[in-house]
């Protein structure tokens, strides 16, 4: 095997598909990246058994044929310390020599022929949506999902298509995100309802594409695939029954006020509240008082702050709490410039609307 | 003062750190083997029975014993292996009750009043736990059972080694009476010399006195003292450590256990138990761990930080059990299971809720279970698909 590339670029798809391989495995060879050469085409594919990812890219400067089966961390390592413009790997004697400049490695590798075979996917049930929807929809969503363990911690995104629209959900058990993209034409992929591994997902969100690429996304039995031109992500659905979330979405008889804020000052107003609000079960205060938002925090040994924010409301006084963290979130993942906020009481869970298609249900810290 | 009725347990290994060295090392069973300081200032923490026979005894100049014993076994100790087998005894003394008081690695009181109900009178479970903890560690444990920590603590030090000795409600004075003067707590060198001045050489001589006498020789305070004392009245309760650092339970199959069925329901059980102790104290914990030991002596312990801090059964269950999929797999024979919480905190009074409803049905279960353990015993009930793994112990 024998590649010469330009450093930049093969270090930048080497970092993103590394992330995927395992940092232990009883299967040594899902540490390894697999880099194949064909001409001036560099295909780098990494895979933990659940979550494979090809990355490809050609550029000038790039030639070489053969394929090797390098062990990630030490080969991003190493490209990673070099200075060299260019460099070269290439085999010689069953070692890797990588070199650049004055610098060179020699890198043991693996038999690339036992490396997991990926299967090409023909096409088959799926759609196609323009990749920047398809992102924001992501980032609508993804940050709720559960990063630790516990009850209905879905490590995981329920990507759904029904009536020619696209959902995406997400949720730990104590808020939940959705994100609706209408006017997809989903032919065959209609009616679709599967749980994406959120690592497979970041491996899209860190694809550099052009602007209106298209985004393919196909079904099959018990997998799904994204591809882009540049990359192709494949990850086995994760198992397990995602919950009613459409059962956990307040309905309107269920949030009689309204408040509309602005999301600029209510999330700087939430960020102020994080500094008093501790670290041992942090809670943030909404105070909703006549025209006036109160947003407070106290905790013993830290101390208190409290910042006010001019509201239209009109309601009844009300005291409402919540975890800072899930405000500041959501509030940052936002590009609208204002958001309704719509709730009941201090006990029921609130209603975030960004649009009629982005929502984020939150539900309170109660005593 | 009243002793109360209670029923108090002092538990005191014999010659511990020797013993683990005995345990550990076959080639010195009945040797006089010597644990402490070997430098030139060093000093005797533990002398084994062997080597007490040469006059060697705790806090003696190690220069002194060596005189005493040439022949014997002179060792530094090895301290994680001495904290080892104390959490060992720990968990056995938390099969009788929560309510331990240790004094030390090798030394502890246990009020086991709430128990009797359960599994019989002072002296049954004083028998029980030594041979659990003879189970469970291979080490010999002495066991003094009274109605108070003053005479529990009298009566352990009567027969040693592997002793079990019961003052009988009413019989703490004439047990007392013939003991020096020096066996009263708070009796130092200075008091001591006092009282035989005085011609007070027995417990029994400080019985015929009158209250007054005592307090006009001591002070009111201390006169009081040695008055309720040597009558074998004492009502300090059994204080447990304030906040333990964590909570756990194991159990060890007599049998490598390789049903995934019966292995569930013994975590799940574990798990209730774990979840119990939590909530008698008013703690929750932020990180699960679990430990499994695969035949003959692998073992390791996995632990996941949760979403936030839990003292819920079913909570405690899931997490263990998903921790458990990843470093068993199926059929896999196991020979220890436990369960424990660590990074404990006070359960706030403030609690996050649930969009996929709370965990209110199952903290009533909780709830449910604790109140019919507590009337009826650690044993009486689970949920349906937990085995109480005392079953799985030997021995009962």
């Amino acid at each position: 095997m024998k590649l010469v590339t330009p450093r930049e670029v093969f270090l930048q798809h080497l970092q993103f598909a590394a992330s995927v391989c395992p940092t232990r495995s009883t299967r040594p060879i899902l540490m390894d990246v697999l880099v194949s050469v064909e001409g001036d085409h560099v295909q780098i594919t990494a895979t933990d058994g659940d979550v494979s990812v090809r990355r490809r890219y050609s550029a000038e400067g790039v030639s070489g044929d053969g394929e090797a089966a390098l062990p990630a961390a030490t080969l991003l390592s190493a490209v990673r310390s070099m200075d060299a413009d260019e460099i070269t790997i290439e085999e010689e004697n069953d070692v890797h020599v990588l070199s650049g400049g004055r610098v060179r490695f020699r890198l043991n590798g693996d038999d690339p022929t036992l490396f997991p075979s990926i299967p090409t996917l023909e096409p088959e049930r799926g759609l196609e949506v323009p990749v920047t929807n398809f992102l924001d929809l992501c980032n609508r969503t993804m940050f709720s999902a559960a990063k630790e363990m516990g009850r209905y911690a879905f490590n995981g995104v329920l990507l759904e298509v029904a009536d020619d629209a696209l959902t995406l959900v997400a949720t730990d058990g104590r808020r939940l995100a959705l994100a609706k993209l209408e006017g997809v034409a989903a032919g065959q992929a209609d009616k679709v309802s599967v749980v994406v591994p959120v690592k497979g997902l970041t491996q899209i969100m860190r694809a550099q594409t052009e602007e209106n690429a298209v985004l393919r996304i196909e079904f099959r039995e018990a997998m799904v695939a994204f591809s882009l031109p540049s990359v192709e992500m494949q990850a086995q659905l994760v198992e397990g029954e995602f919950p009613d979330y459409r059962a956990v979405i307040p309905k309107d008889g269920d949030i009689p006020e309204t408040v509309t804020l602005v999301r600029e000052e209510f999330s700087r107003a939430i960020q102020r509240a994080s500094i008093t609000a501790g670290d041992e079960g942090p809670t943030v205060t909404l105070g909703f008082g006549k025209n006036l938002l109160t947003v407070a925090s106290r905790q013993d040994g830290v101390g208190d702050s409290r910042s006010e924010i001019e509201v239209d409301y009109t309601g009844e006084a009300t005291e409402l709490r919540f975890n800072p963290a899930f405000l500041g979130e959501f509030l940052k993942t936002l590009p609208e410039e204002s958001v309704a906020f719509r709730f009941k009481d201090r006990m029921s869970a609130g209603l975030f609307e960004a649009s009629q298609n982005s929502l984020y249900v939150i539900m309170p810290i109660t005593s | 003062m009243e002793n109360m009725g209670r029923v108090i347990l002092h538990a005191d290994m014999d010659a511990f750190y020797a013993s683990v060295e005995q345990r550990d090392r076959p080639e010195l069973a009945g040797q006089p083997v010597i644990v402490g300081g070997l430098g030139k200032r060093g000093v005797v923490s533990t002398a084994s029975y062997e080597a007490r026979r040469f006059g060697v005894h705790s806090a003696m100049p190690t220069a002194q014993a060596r005189r005493l014993c040439p022949e014997g076994v002179f060792l530094t100790g090895r301290m994680e292996a001495y904290v080892e087998a104390s959490h060992q005894i720990r968990e056995a003394f938390l099969d009788y009750t929560d309510l331990i008081e240790p004094l030390s690695l090798d030394e502890a009181f246990l009020d086991v009043t709430g128990s009797v109900r359960l599994f019989g009178d002072g002296r049954s479970i004083a028998e029980s736990l030594r041979e659990r903890v003879w189970e469970s560690t291979h080490l010999r444990v002495s066991v003094g059972v009274a109605e108070s920590k003053f005479m529990a603590k009298v009566a352990s030090d009567q027969q040693k080694p592997d002793g079990l000795t019961v003052v009988a409600p009413g019989g703490e004075a004439a047990f007392l009476a013939p003991l020096p003067v020096s066996r009263l707590w708070g009796v130092g060198k200075v008091t001591q010399n006092r009282m035989q001045a005085r011609g007070w050489r027995t417990i029994a001589d400080i019985q015929e006195l009158a209250r007054e006498t005592l307090v006009a020789e001591f002070g009111a305070s201390s006169g009081q003292h040695y008055y309720a004392l040597c009558r074998g009245l004492d009502d300090r309760p059994v204080v447990p450590e304030r906040s333990p650092l964590s909570v756990s339970r194991e159990t060890t199959f007599e049998d490598d256990l390789l049903s995934d069925v019966q292995l569930r329901a013994t975590l799940l059980s574990l798990s209730e138990d774990v979840g119990m102790r939590l909530r008698r104290k008013g703690l929750s914990g932020e990180t699960v761990r679990l430990k499994i030991r695969f035949p003959p002596f692998r073992t390791l312990t996995r632990q996941a930080r949760m979403q936030e801090a839990s003292h819920d059964d079913m909570t405690i269950y899931k997490t263990a059990l998903e921790l458990l999929e990843k470093v068993r797999t199926s059929g896999q024979a196991v020979r220890l299971i436990g369960v424990g919480m660590t990074d404990l905190v006070a359960r706030s009074e403030f609690a996050q809720s649930e969009l996929f409803g709370n965990p209110v049905e199952e903290g009533r279960v909780d709830q449910t279970l604790d109140e019919i353990r507590v009337r009826f015993g650690n044993t009486a009930a689970g949920r349906g698909r937990g085995k109480r793994h005392d079953e799985e112990r030997p021995g009962r």
